[in-house]
């Protein structure tokens, strides 16, 4: 697919969380200074830059690009730029978008940069919804909701389902570090959670989170010398799904049922080739989707898949290991690929998964609009 | 953060100057569709017309609103997709009942409600659809 071999040389993130006196500005160099020191290179390395302004910078934008003001910041003079509009799929999008400058000799090391004080500014979540705000449509878990409840009319998929999704975040979160909700939640806790949009609860939602993450992408002949383990970018793909709510299809499905399978023929796996699944959490009923659509069990059976703990520490398929949007924090989908990494070279420590040889890392956006897939591999 | 102002509804402002719900009707391909637009989804025909439709349909998928998102849309309330008898599916309320009634495949009927200086297509159990004989006009229904 791309001509360059391309490898993620570096990684690094802020805390995550309320972080008072912040600015995303002042996060994201910050993200960036320790990205570029654990891939062991400087400044006047960097010729590439795709930034992800998050859902409280994304709408403020104005005539100024998200990657115009912090290039400026970095004092970058890059040769390649730009900023991803595809909503949450936008940090597995800058990944991708650096993967193909890079492959196509445009660029040859690249800042994928997310960024947002997403939790310190009022409403970023409780936008209106277009033309369709005249019927109290909010925010994104009454969008969510909608594919909940046709999830459940159609295959029988109960709350305890979507709890075991939550809880299982919760328990890998445990194992974090850094992440912003490591307090265990169990079906009692669940069950207690107040009610957004029925049939979503509060535990079924993601965090919003202030906080930054980086990652450096290179091209493997700039890779000499450089510290850490290389993990190669190994495919990549995207689909999405631009018609209206009229089509029968939205909430049914995602995008992810096209590019899911392809993308991963595309690096020559099936599902169950993938050892760690960092699968993007913005809701517990967008797991079991993506579950389906990947192909890791058939469509309407993600609720049985989840069950036991399967997706938890030590199951069959740990997802999102670090604790996700719902437990690490809402990274926009860039931890999700920072974690991925981590996985890859055997660094994450007290949450390793043993043998982690390949990695899948999904972004979801919009009004499940949008769907973008990264297949990593050690 | 200044939050955008709401936007009008094509949906609704196109029942403003109507009696009933109208769907946009392709004169290339016959596609009806919603919401109103300047051209075909399926042909990319531009020549749009409009048609009536019966205003009936059954709940496709719908949410229960609990959290307050604004002050004009106190909880709770019920979001909802209406599968229209003719085809296209569009965003509404689901009114008249209980919020806990509702029911995905539940049939519905249009019931046009002023909102503040605007009258939006609501849609409220379908009492008549439940008979066998959902071909009796809504004069009939009214006689039972």
């Amino acid at each position: 697919m791309t001509s360059r071999q391309v490898i993620v040389a570096g990684v690094g993130h802020t805390a995550f969380g309320r972080l008072t006196g912040r600015t995303a500005l002042d996060l994201e160099t910050e993200a960036c200074r320790l990205a570029l020191r654990d891939a062991g290179l400087a400044p006047g390395d960097i010729d590439g830059l795709i930034t992800d302004p998050g859902p409280a910078q994304g709408v403020l934008q104005g005539i100024e690009p998200h990657y115009v003001r912090l290039g400026r910041t970095l004092g970058l003079a890059p040769d390649f730029a730009g900023t991803e509009l595809l909503g949450g799929a936008s940090s597995v999008s800058s990944i991708q978008r650096a993967a193909m400058a890079i492959g196509s000799g445009l660029c040859s090391v690249c800042l994928c940069v997310y960024g947002d004080m997403a939790l310190s500014t009022e409403g970023s979540f409780a936008y209106p919804r277009g033309e369709e705000a005249a019927f109290g449509f909010f925010g994104a878990t009454g969008l969510h909701a909608l594919a909940a409840r046709r999830h459940m009319a159609r295959f029988g998929t109960r709350r305890e389902h979507f709890a075991e999704v939550a809880i299982a975040a919760r328990a890998h979160a445990a194992r974090t570090p850094h992440a912003q909700l490591r307090t265990p939640l169990d079906i009692d806790g669940y069950r207690a959670s107040r009610m957004i949009a029925e049939p979503l609860c509060l535990a079924d939602c993601c965090l919003v989170s202030d906080g930054a993450a980086a990652v450096v992408l290179c091209a493997a002949d700039r890779t000499a010398g450089l510290p850490a383990r290389p993990v190669r970018v190994l495919a990549h793909g995207q689909a999405h799904s631009l018609g209206t709510f009229s089509n029968p299809e939205h909430f049914d499905t995602l995008p992810a049922a096209r590019c899911g399978p392809v993308t991963l023929a595309r690096a020559g796996l099936t599902a169950g080739d993938v050892d760690v699944a960092m699968l993007y959490d913005c809701f517990t009923i967008v797991v079991l989707m993506q579950l389906e659509a990947y192909g890791f069990c058939k469509p309407g059976e993600g609720g049985d898949f989840v069950t036991g703990g399967r997706i938890g520490p030590g199951g069959a398929l740990p997802v999102n290991p670090s604790g996700g949007l719902m437990a690490e924090g809402y990274g926009g989908g860039m931890l999700h690929v920072v974690e991925a990494v981590r996985q890859l070279r055997g660094t994450a420590e007290g949450r390793q998964i043993a043998g982690a040889e390949i990695a899948l890392v999904s972004g979801h956006g919009l009004a499940m609009n949008t769907h973008a897939t990264l297949i990593l591999g050690r | 953060m200044t939050r955008p102002a709401r936007p009008e509804s094509p949906v609704a402002a196109s029942v403003e100057t109507v009696a009933g719900l109208e769907a946009a009707a392709c004169r290339a391909c016959g596609k009806l569709f919603l919401p109103v637009a300047p051209v075909c989804p399926d042909c990319w025909s531009n020549r749009i017309g409009r048609r009536r439709l019966s205003g009936r349909g059954e709940v496709a998928t719908f949410t229960i609103y609990r959290q307050a998102y604004d002050a004009d849309f106190p909880p709770p309330y019920v979001l909802a997709v209406i599968a229209l008898r003719e085809g296209p599916r569009m965003v509404s309320n689901v009114i008249g009942c209980a919020p806990e009634s509702v029911r995905v495949g539940m049939k519905v009927a249009v019931r046009f409600v002023a909102r503040g200086d605007r009258i939006l297509p609501l849609f409220a159990p379908d009492v008549g659809a439940a008979d066998p004989d959902s071909t009796r006009t809504d004069e009939e229904n009214q006689r039972d």
